[in-house]
């Protein structure tokens, strides 16, 4: 592997290591706010929104896994 | 709190007093170079002492910080942060304890005097591209 294919590769795992806590601090966010309000609508929507936020984590985590072990495989 | 948010805003908090107060600090000693009024040259050294006194807070609260919230990753940006933080805190050192031993160091006219000066430019170097880099997780 090039160091150029190599360097390109440890900047995504890198943007994803910092955009992963940032996915979990939203998610911590919006359920804050679910557990103030106490209506209904309100709570479906902040659960909602923690919800695609706890998605976005998973999805990125499963993505540095995939980077990672790419990285690792060609080093 | 939580103690880990504790911890993300002990470091966000202490950074940003190592951050403002080396460079006004530098500020200050430049503008005593600048107009030759001894009072802005004791003030930089006041300075420095506090932005000096923050940054073990300001890196120890950062490696629990990467440790917890960045499950100790060792990427580029983490790897630099270390490194200047490091260097960042030992010149602070060099500086500070060298003028509290000589406090005419600044304001006698010889090559040490502009040595120091190049050294606390040099600090604020450091500590302007940790704040580049503290920035990129805004």
């Amino acid at each position: 592997m090039s160091s150029l294919e190599q360097r390109d590769l440890e900047n995504k795992i890198e943007a994803l290591v910092i955009a992963i806590p940032k996915e979990k601090e939203a998610h911590d966010f919006y359920m804050n706010l679910h557990d103030e309000y106490t209506d209904v609508s309100s709570k479906e929507m902040f659960l909602f929104l923690a919800d695609q936020e706890l998605k976005h984590q998973k999805r990125l985590e499963n993505l540095l896994a995939d980077l990672e072990k790419k990285l690792k495989e060609l080093k | 709190m939580k103690n880990d948010k504790l911890v993300v805003h002990t470091h966000h908090i202490s950074s940003h007093f190592t951050n403002a107060l080396w460079p006004v600090g530098f500020l200050l000693l430049f503008s005593y170079f600048l107009t030759g009024k001894e009072s802005y040259e004791s003030a930089s050294f006041y300075m420095f002492i506090f932005a000096t006194l923050a940054t073990p807070f300001t890196f120890g609260s950062g490696i629990i910080d990467w440790k917890t919230k960045y499950k100790g990753r060792s990427t580029r940006i983490f790897n630099h942060k270390r490194i200047f933080g490091v260097l960042f805190l030992l010149l602070s050192l060099v500086i500070v304890v060298w003028r509290f031993i000589d406090p005419s160091l600044a304001t006698t006219e010889n090559a040490l005097n502009s040595l120091y000066f190049a050294l606390v430019f040099i600090n604020c170097g450091f500590v302007s591209y940790l704040g580049y880099l503290g920035g990129k997780f805004i």
